[in-house]
């Protein structure tokens, strides 16, 4: 249980349209795009493994309506509003979830 | 015996929910193999007996984290008849993520609505009834922080109890039920647990699913992979998924809320607490009230309980025998030493107390993953958490703090191998006990460096502690299980003063239990390596002598006294200065006049001939009470020399002596080595042992003369013993509880060996870069500062590598911006 190997990137599913990514050649928007009191909505979750099970189990789940409240005062880690309760996490991690403004 | 399994979210308010059924009859130990603690209690209510068990909080049943292993093993396994789930009234809509995996388990389950007080104020209502409709389980509306609902849950555990039939709400997994009904009639299991569950489980390829149902995880992934190819889902997030649309579902038809919950109290203080700015000053405002209400004031507060503890000191002393030559008797010596040892560690409860009782406030309060939120930043350079913050804090950031709290208030920290590594790195921060050690040094060789040297000392314990924490990061814990970043930061509570006091009595407990047994075991190892195998008899014999003849010239002052019968034989003149002591004793801790005199009353009347010379009324009496303070100075030294010749030839000793050849090179010599073995029991023996080695009789010196008019040191002799006691191995009280966070004995082992290793290694390098280059004592502390902080600079600025664990690869194109 020590080592989650590098997966390949899991598809989120039928859910978006959005186009293949990295097809457009532009970026996508992560949750960690997002400017302060940005809201969006999780499109899909590119992490495996530890962080993508806990992702989930804290509700980033495609389809779900997220806040950007604000940076850490070192600017690092961020701060969520989700399903209505308060979750920080690292921009790396949030870098991994891909949104779209509402 | 009805058995209840409490089980929730983190942040639900399961502790407090737990309390109020459980009260003050609780149990805790860990569950098999882990840190974490595991709660039970028995209750017997209006005849029927329940068990009650505290689950760990978890977010749901997978494989990822420890506590959600423990959790699902202990339902699994332990099979209760009930399973108590506790929900946080405010957040319903995640919670019942959990909520519908409870369900299909397939036990009676009660959904227990806590802090409806808070969805009150946010303008949330809950229709219970419905809710207990939709979902077909009981439903309790309760608030734990106000006690209220105790009896509705014990009725509701027990209606539930008796059902047989569970038919509660199923989540219908859509186009993943197929292949659940196909992995059901694969699993033959003998087992109470649903197939259904365990197929689904099986599915979710849970690892301790799968190793009971023998259903390989590759024949898993290959029908994940079938799922993949044919429906476009990937089976992980379509049960995720599903889960919340269920609970979007129930939470719409079952809670109205009116208003926007935006401004709620929690993001109004968040906005002020977690602000840019303000931010930083609150931390450290919040860390030095903490620091100067434990660490300062319970440290003043000791004072008031210290004449106790003497008391207790001295009783036990007055009940040992008196000695009856100049050789204190073995059992006294011993009862002297054990009373010590235990009162040294009792001495600091006070402290620990208020310590424990704050964290206890900090926690319930919600400030401790926003500490983390704050500052992680910072100590994820040195593969530490922002969670360590507290701990490092505790274990004394600034001029001393108690490495015991520290290291126990590391167990909240979510990742794992942050939380190993503060274990283990909390004990190089300044403890409070190694503070006479570095004043008597300082006195001695810097009285006019004492505060840039004091700086020095109090200041580099942090670095050298993030410097550790790295190398311990990048090396042995490397591969150690790390958790990700992803925390929750729950909403401000106003802590409870019954909770606060019950959780700080209960780790009080725990510490004087677990620490104190382990500590009188290992003082009675110390007392029997410094005891034997004792003086030799030409030696003994020699201090007899000049014992004998004090005593034979004192008796011949008092023959010529009208006290001259009470005190002709040897004895009797013992027992006489066996009260002089122990009135000398007492007299220091009597604080009023009155005291004095009911104390003189009572010594009066237990020795009425001998105490008028202990106290003298009269001139005769006043002239033998000099004598007998002279001979109490003489009886005293030889006391003290036959305790110094005893430690020279213990086996303490011998192995200080032994390891001189090494430790010659740090510039120590036996005599430090045995100050610094016997020190492991309580670091206060380190002053204590040197002092009684030192004293060689002039007991007009202080100890600081006496070591600076030794010669044997120098001033950079000292500095290397500065520098080995600051990296120096904690005392055998922070080992336990290293021992009990670490839940290994051989991350003790390393505790003890690694900082040892270490302090030698660097102060035989600043010793012999000092005596090649010329430095003085201060110059070489100087430098070994400046070394240590321009090494963790530089780490700090290197960049970590990830490992342990592994996110998906980022997207392309994001790595381009």
């Amino acid at each position: 249980m020590k080592d989650f190997p590098v997966e390949q990137i899991v598809d989120s599913g039928s859910e978006s349209g959005t186009g293949g990514s990295g097809c457009s050649g532009r970026s996508a928007t992560t949750l960690a795009d997002l400017k302060k009191n940005q809201k969006a909505t999780i499109l899909k979750c590119s992490a495996t493994g530890a962080l993508g099970q806990k992702l989930m189990n804290m509700g980033f789940v495609p389809g779900t309506e997220v806040l950007m409240v604000r940076n850490a005062p070192l600017r690092d880690p961020i701060e969520i509003e989700i399903h209505g309760y308060l979750v920080t996490l690292r921009q790396t991690e949030a870098a991994l979830i891909q949104v779209e403004f509402v | 015996m009805t058995k209840v399994a409490l089980a929730g979210q983190p942040n639900c308010g399961k502790s407090t929910i737990f309390n109020l059924l459980a009260g003050a009859n609780q149990h805790i130990a860990n569950y098999p193999g882990v840190t974490v603690d595991k709660k039970t209690a028995r209750i017997q209510i209006e005849g029927t007996k329940f068990e009650f068990v505290d689950l760990p909080g978890t977010y749901s049943f997978s494989t990822y984290s420890l506590e959600e292993r423990v959790a699902k093993t202990f339902l699994m396994d332990e099979a209760p008849d009930v399973i108590v789930n506790v929900v946080d009234a405010a957040t319903l809509r995640r919670s019942l993520y959990l909520t519908f995996q409870l369900l299909e388990l397939g036990k009676p389950v009660v959904v227990v609505l806590n802090m409806m007080d808070v969805a009150e104020r946010r303008n949330i209502s809950i229709d219970s009834a419905s809710l207990s409709e939709l979902l077909n389980v009981e439903v309790v509306e309760a608030i734990g922080s106000r006690r209220e609902g105790r009896q509705e849950i014990f009725d509701a555990v027990r209606r539930a109890s008796a059902t047989k039939t569970v038919e509660p709400f199923r989540i219908d997994y859509d186009a993943l039920e197929p292949y659940i009904t196909q992995l059901e009639e694969r699993i033959r299991v003998e087992t109470a647990l649903p197939q259904r569950w365990l197929a689904i489980k099986t599915l979710e390829k849970d690892q301790v699913v799968l190793e009971r149902t023998g259903i390989s995880a590759a024949e898993v992934t290959d029908l994940a992979d079938e799922i993949h190819r044919t429906h476009d889902l990937d089976v992980d997030q379509a049960i995720a998924r599903l889960r919340y649309q269920n609970a979007d579902v129930v939470f719409h038809k079952c809670v109205k809320e009116e208003g926007g919950s935006q401004d709620t109290i929690t993001a109004r203080l968040d906005r002020i607490i977690l602000n840019q700015w303000l931010a930083f000053p609150i931390l450290f405002g919040i860390i030095c009230a903490i620091y100067q209400l434990a660490i300062v004031y319970g440290y003043k507060l000791t004072d008031y309980t210290w004449p106790l503890l003497a008391a207790v000191k001295n009783k036990i002393i007055s009940i040992l025998p008196v000695a009856t030559s100049i050789e204190v008797p073995l059992i006294t010596d011993f009862g002297i030493w054990m009373t010590n040892s235990v009162l040294a560690l009792l001495n600091y409860l006070p402290i620990f107390f208020i310590l424990f009782a704050l964290i206890a406030i900090l926690e319930d309060v919600g400030y401790m993953p926003r500490m983390a939120f704050i500052l992680d930043r910072v100590f994820k350079r040195f593969g530490l958490h922002g969670q360590s913050t507290l701990p490092l804090v505790l274990g004394g950031a600034f001029v001393g703090g108690c490495a015991v709290p520290g290291v126990m208030s590391t167990k909240g920290i979510a990742d794992d191998r942050a939380r190993l590594a503060t274990v283990l790195t909390v004990p190089y921060m300044n403890c409070l006990a190694k503070v006479p050690f570095y004043t008597l040094l300082l006195g001695a060789f810097f009285k006019d460096q004492m505060s840039i040297m004091m700086f020095y000392i109090s200041t580099v314990t942090l670095f050298i502690a993030l410097i550790v924490a790295r190398l311990l990061t990048s090396t042995v814990l490397k591969n150690h299980e790390t958790a990700p970043f992803v925390m929750e930061l729950p909403a401000y509570h106003i802590p409870t003063v019954r909770g606060v006091l019950f959780r700080a009595c209960q780790r009080v407990w725990l510490y004087v239990k677990k620490v104190v047994t382990i500590v009188v075991a290992v003082a009675v190892v110390l007392f029997v390596l410094l005891q034997y195998p004792g003086v030799s008899d030409e030696k003994m014999a020699g201090f007899h002598q000049e014992g004998d003849k004090a005593i034979a010239s004192f008796t011949k002052k008092a023959s010529k006294t009208q006290y001259a019968e009470f005190v002709d034989e040897p004895h009797e003149v013992f027992a006489l200065l066996g009260i002089y002591d122990s009135y000398k004793a007492n007299r220091m801790l009597a604080t009023s006049k009155e005291a004095v005199a009911g104390m003189d009353a009572r010594y009066l009347a237990e020795n009425p001939q001998l105490f008028p010379l202990v106290r003298p009324d009269n001139k005769e009496a006043k002239q033998l009470n000099r004598q007998l303070r002279k001979l109490s100075k003489v009886n005293k030294r030889l006391q003290i020399a036959i305790k110094s010749e005893k430690i020279r030839n213990s086996f303490l000793g011998m192995f200080g002596r032994a390891l001189e050849p090494l430790t010659t090179y740090a510039g120590f010599d036996w005599r430090i080595n045995v100050a610094f073995l016997s020190s492991f029991a309580a670091r206060e023996s380190a002053v204590a042992t040197l002092g009684s080695i030192y004293e060689k009789g002039k007991s007009d010196l202080s100890p600081e003369e006496a070591f600076a008019q030794d010669g044997a040191y120098t001033p950079i002799h000292a500095s290397s013993m500065l520098l080995f006691m600051i990296l120096t191995p904690p005392c055998i009280a922070t080992m336990v509880v290293v021992r009990l966070q670490a839940n290994s004995y051989r991350w003790m082992l390393f505790a003890i060996f690694f900082p040892i290793a270490l302090g030698i290694g660097l102060s035989t390098a600043a010793f012999s870069l000092a005596l090649t280059l010329g430095w003085t004592g201060a110059e070489m502390m100087r430098n070994f500062y400046i070394a240590v902080v321009l090494t963790t600079l530089i780490l700090g600025f290197l960049r970590t590598k990830r490992s342990g664990w592994h996110v998906g690869k980022m997207e392309k194109g994001l790595e381009q911006c």
